[in-house]
């Protein structure tokens, strides 16, 4: 099963080679849209990322209310943990 | 006293140009419109008369605009945007009339338009008859109606900028229209507009008039060929790549002229 550091370092890699964020502006409470200029479609490509990783079905409507990193970390690991 | 008088004369045609494109947009939805609408078989014949005509209208207004004095006009390599092909019209936005300009010149033409726009009392008619897209819709039905369009050989215009630029400030492009292009996928037709002296800007009243006489410049530059792009890589970053160049290309442009 996957700790929260492996989400977390798994996450930061994705950030960085898909959606070229630098890796200094990845802190757990960085907002995705704001802060890490996100769109809505990197969104749901994250998403689905995300998805290949824990091998679980990750419902839209889990992610509505994510706004940070910490937010997903957070989400993805009680996910595994269920 | 000559420069005085030139003046008063843009300054009165100026308003009437506003007050005839806003009471032509209106009549247009009360009378040709639903003309149109009564005398076309299926839903895809209206909409292709109705941007047709819209183009038209566009036109004859444009020529109002120069022989009235208000503006000149040149557009090079304007037969690039002749035939509809199923392309994305990307152009930077310095003023109020570059749609017009733009959607005179292309028979077949879809349009990203502002949400504001649907409930206006004058354009609101225009927007909805031509089946224009909003911009504040879900994404997912955006791309469809993107997709739509295209397949059916309609080129679509969109602002990467979102809204008109503002002058002095540097040149910021939104992803959105990289990702049409990315995931459609098509084309893109980039258009460099200028307009001497600046005018019609975001925030610029209608008679806070140039001092001189417009001139309008359009460059209809090289397609690019959006398979060159995609390769291997992930859409995200062919995303970020097409956004980066064209935002350099057209920074570049505009701060030279």
């Amino acid at each position: 099963m996957l700790t929260r550091d492996e989400i977390s370092a798994k996450l930061s890699e994705y950030l960085q080679d898909l959606f070229e964020v630098p890796e200094e502006d990845i802190t757990p409470d960085a907002k995705l849209f704001e802060d890490l200029d996100l769109d809505s479609i990197d969104a749901v490509d994250l998403v689905v990322k995300l998805q290949d990783l824990t091998g679980k079905k990750i419902p839209p409507e889990e992610f509505k209310t994510v706004r940070t990193v910490d937010d997903i970390v957070e989400r993805v690991h009680q996910l595994v943990s269920e | 006293m000559l420069n005085k008088l030139n003046y008063f004369q843009r300054l009165i045609f100026t308003g009437l140009a506003f007050a005839t494109f806003s009471l032509g947009g209106l009549m247009l939805s009360l009378t040709a419109f639903p003309a149109i609408a009564i005398f076309s078989k299926d839903e895809d014949t209206r909409i292709n008369r109705t941007r047709w005509l819209i183009h038209r209208c566009f036109g004859a207004f444009v020529f109002m605009l120069r022989i009235t004095g208000i503006l000149n006009s040149e557009v090079y390599d304007r037969e690039r945007l002749k035939t509809g092909k199923g392309r994305l019209v990307v152009a930077n936005h310095p003023t109020l009339l570059d749609v017009v300009f733009l959607i005179s010149m292309m028979p077949k033409a879809q349009c990203i338009v502002k949400h504001e726009l649907w409930d206006s009392k004058y354009l609101g008619g225009v927007v909805r008859a031509a089946g224009y897209i909003r911009n504040d819709g879900d994404p997912e039905n955006l791309l469809k109606q993107c997709q739509k369009a295209i397949a059916q050989g309609h080129d679509i215009v969109v602002f990467p900028e979102g809204t008109r630029t503002v002058p002095g400030k540097d040149l910021k492009f939104q992803r959105g229209f990289a990702n049409i292009a990315a995931l459609v996928p098509c084309d893109i037709q980039p258009v460099t507009i200028s307009c001497i002296p600046p005018s019609l800007a975001k925030g610029q009243k209608w008679y806070e008039i140039p001092p001189s006489k417009m001139e309008f410049r359009f460059w209809v530059e090289e397609e690019l060929d959006i398979e060159k792009y995609i390769g291997h890589q992930p859409r995200s970053k062919v995303v970020r790549q097409i956004t980066r160049e064209l935002e350099q290309h057209y920074s570049g442009k505009v701060s030279h002229g």
